[in-house]
Order: C-alpha cells, then structure tokens, then sequence
C-alpha cells in the first residue's frame, strides 16, 4: 500500500463528517441497545479474550454502577465479579490496528487527523473509547484500515453503552444520560438545572463548559450567592463558571452592580500586541484588556484585575496585592521567575495558568544547575519588563 | 472498553502532565525531555521544541527549551500569594 502523505478534499471533508457523526453519537440520550450490545460482550469475551461470556448488568448512572460494583464485589451476595479485564481489551483491539493505520500514514496526516478525534474521549473524564474508535474510523472509511475485530468492537461500541466496566465474570454497562445540555460552542451549559443528568437524577452542573459545585449552582439561582462568597473563592475556573452564569442567567448590568458592592475600577491597561501574537485567540476586543478594581471586604483591603481569556474571551478577576497602583504592574506582579534568572529571560508566553519563559544561553545553563530552595526562591517583574517580554498568550 | 484516553496519548503522543494541581491539566507534547524541577511551585523545565495542550486554551508552540511555571494570584485574606487554581 502506497503510503498516504496528504488528504484529499474529499477525505478532508469525510474527517469532519466522520468527528460529526461520533460526537453525535457521544451526546445521543438514546438507551443501549441490549441485543447489539450483549452480542458484542459476548464475542468479545468468548472470541478475542478466551473467556466465559459474563453477566451484563445495566445501570442508570455512573454512580449507580460505581455503588452496584462496590456492593456486588464486596457484600456477600454470591458472586464472584472476578478481575477487571479492561485493559485487555484495549490490548486486544488496539494492538490489532495501530501497525495498519501507523505505518500507512504520514506523521503529519496521522497528528491532523488525531487533534479533530482525540479530544472527544475527555467529556466528563470518562473511560469512553469514542476518541480512538473515531480516530480509527476515519482510517477505516478511507480505505486505510480492514481489520474484522476493529469492525466489531465499532458494532459494540456504537450500541450505545455510556459507560463500560468489564470483569471477569461481569459486565456493568451505564445508560446514556437523559438529557445534555450545551451552549451554542457545544459546551455542556444550563443556569437552569444539571446540564448534565441521568435518569436517576445523578449528574453535574455545567456553565460554559465549566462544572460548578452544587451548592454554589443553588446559591446563585436562589441570588444567595454574595460577592464576599465570589472573593473567597479559590479557583479561577469557578469564579469564571460563576460570572458566566450571572451573565447568562441576569445580565452585565447585574453583574457590575454585584462587583460594584465592593470594588471601584481604578485603572486600565491594554496591551496592543503585534497580530501575528492575535493568531489563535479569539481577537475580541477584550484581548489584552487590564482593568485595575479595588475596594474594602471586612475591613480588609482586596484588589482584582480583571481580563480576559484570549482563547475563550471568558472574564476572570485575578487577586492582586492592594498595593499596586496601575493595572499593567498589577497584572504582571502575578508571573513570578527564579531571582536567579530575572535577568536572563528572552521571552515569556502563556496558556491559563501556566507561564512559559524562555531563557537566554547563560539562564539556560543557570537553569539546569538550580536546585529546590533556588527554584522556588521566585521574584516578579514590573509590568513594562513583562509586557516587553510577553509573546503568544492563550 | 473503559480505557481512558489519557493513557493511550501518553503512550502515543508523549504527554507529560505540568500542571499537577489543575483540573483539566496542561500537557507538553513532543518534548525531547521533561524535567520536573519542582513540586511546589509546579516548575518544569522543557527540552526541545513542544507543544502545550489543555482543554479551554489554544495550543502553544514552544520553540525553545523553556521553564514552564505556574500563575500566582494573591489571596487577601491571607495576604499572601499562592499558585492559581484552574
């Protein structure tokens, strides 16, 4: 077989109807097919493992079968699950068509086509498979894959199970939740209920694909939730899933009046960065935009900055230290670099939370030589040493 | 069937995970090397050109052999910094 090096528009075009169709699949509500799915189990089981054909139970959530295993494993009820046989399974099948599609296929076109199927398997953590059975159908449709055990455990797969817990002589299948609800990015979001939820009432709250503690969901509903509760807030995702849903659910204006209980703006920063810096965020007018609040909680002093997400455009307040007095130093007084190599950085770019800094030839020697107590002995750096310095920002 | 994804890119794209305390994680993908230099601080240093991938953030190209860290944010409460939580 002649090694494929580019695709062609048609396949280009077959790559996203195939991603379409998975995550159709993956956020489909319909119940598992019993009959397709027990056939599955058992050529699996019987076929490609060697084992005997095990007991299916079906489960309405994931809590449901987590609680079923625990109790089938471990009260005396008679039955002996046996050992977890997930990991051969993906073993058996995998193993079967990595060679086939990693030999025939260009690097590059092999990386392409993984970061359009990849990223479907990580919804809720779960152990779902949809990722790499999608990856591998894609090969398969274009003529690339032919492997028999691939074409069932597909069959399997597609029958619709949420979740899958195989042992020995069980199998714990979870039902598709009953309802998941997303925004218009395709992110999981309801201000209304669990965006996510099976039929026994388990689920997950969800703002902009963000998941928010229950407790915190009913307070803002109920409008209990307080500014004071927002500033004691530890996690940024969260704070950001809280301004979405007041956003969404009451409006900008409600949300500046409830910052504004406490805070005063004091002072703006934006940073105009060159466009090639703008390739891959959202080129909002909020990219680069440092907004300097202040103001008094319990007679403590607090200070925010707020901005944005470059990738998502989502707001964030990020807690500075009330001494600062302009929003360009506030900002940048949260990177924080080794004192031993403030000095020696050429330039600095970020994703989230993490900073990437780039060192100069003498840093990068430096760098290699420090041990904890050096690592950890940070510095900041003033807001024009960092703007001057910072690069790509996502 | 419930294999997790995670362990399948690690096997083929090489992730390394550095941002041990958040949620979704950051990883670095085809790095010659990763080192991590610190727990507390979440420090890492990256060898070779790589790419920095997380769910809710574009990817970022890392030419360069680099350190990668974590934000601070100040708490006010305890007036003192401490690693941002994503």
């Amino acid at each position: 077989m002649k090694k494929l090096e580019t695709l062609t528009e048609e396949q280009e075009e077959l790559m996203f109807q195939t991603r379409d169709e998975w995550i159709d699949l993956f956020f489909s509500t319909k119940r598992i097919d019993k009959q397709t799915f027990e056939e599955g189990i058992k050529w699996l089981y019987e076929d490609l493992l060697k084992k005997k054909n095990p007991k299916v139970l079906y489960c309405e959530s994931w809590l449901e079968a987590l609680i079923t295993i625990h109790i089938v494993k471990n009260k005396n009820v008679g039955a002996n699950v046996g050992d977890n046989v997930g990991d051969n399974v993906g073993d058996n099948v995998r193993a079967n068509v990595w060679g086939n599609v990693w030999d025939n296929v260009w690097d590059n076109v092999r990386v392409n086509v993984g970061d359009y199927f990849l990223d479907y398997s990580e919804y809720l953590d779960t152990g779902s498979n949809f990722g790499w059975v999608s990856f591998y159908d894609y090969f398969e449709r274009i003529g690339i894959l032919n492997n028999e055990d691939f074409k069932r455990y597909k069959k399997l797969v597609k029958a619709g199970a949420f979740q899958v817990y195989e042992y020995e002589n069980y199998v714990f299948a979870v039902q598709p939740p009953t309802h998941i609800l997303r925004n218009e990015q395709g992110q999981m979001n309801s201000t209304k209920q669990k965006a996510f939820e099976w039929s026994d009432g388990y689920g997950f709250y969800y703002v902009n694909g963000m998941n928010l503690p229950e407790d915190i969901f009913e307070k803002l509903l109920k409008k209990e939730y307080n500014s004071e509760d927002f500033f004691k807030e530890d996690n940024e995702e969260t704070k950001s899933a809280i301004i979405g849903f007041i956003q969404q659910e009451y409006g900008e204006e409600y949300l500046f009046d409830f910052l504004r209980e406490n805070l005063k703006e004091l002072d703006t920063y934006t940073d105009i960065k060159d466009s090639k810096y703008l390739e891959g965020t959202t080129n909002s007018m909020n990219v680069g935009v440092y907004t300097l609040f202040k103001g008094i909680i319990n007679n403590e002093s607090i200070a925010y900055v707020r901005c944005y997400c470059p990738s998502t455009d989502r707001m964030f307040f990020l807690g500075v230290d009330p001494v600062n007095t302009n929003a360009k130093d506030a900002i940048a007084s949260l990177y924080r670099v080794p004192k031993k190599l403030k000095e020696h950085i050429l330039y600095i770019q970020r994703q989230g939370e993490r900073f990437s800094t780039v060192f100069d030839t003498e840093g990068n020697t430096i760098l290699r030589t420090l041990d904890k107590k050096e690592i950890q002995d940070v510095v900041g750096i003033d807001g024009n040493t960092y703007f001057g310095k910072i690069r790509y920002e996502y | 069937m419930n294999i997790n994804l995670k362990s399948i890119t690690m096997e083929t794209l090489k992730q390394i995970n550095v941002a041990p305390s958040s949620t979704q994680g950051h990883f670095v993908e085809g790095a010659k090397n990763v080192v991590n230099l610190d727990e507390v601080t979440e420090s890492f240093l990256v060898e070779g050109k790589s790419q920095l991938v997380t769910k809710n953030h574009t990817t970022l190209e890392m030419e360069h052999d680099c350190l990668v860290n974590c934000q601070v944010v100040y708490n006010p409460f305890s007036k003192m910094f401490e690693k941002s939580k994503d």
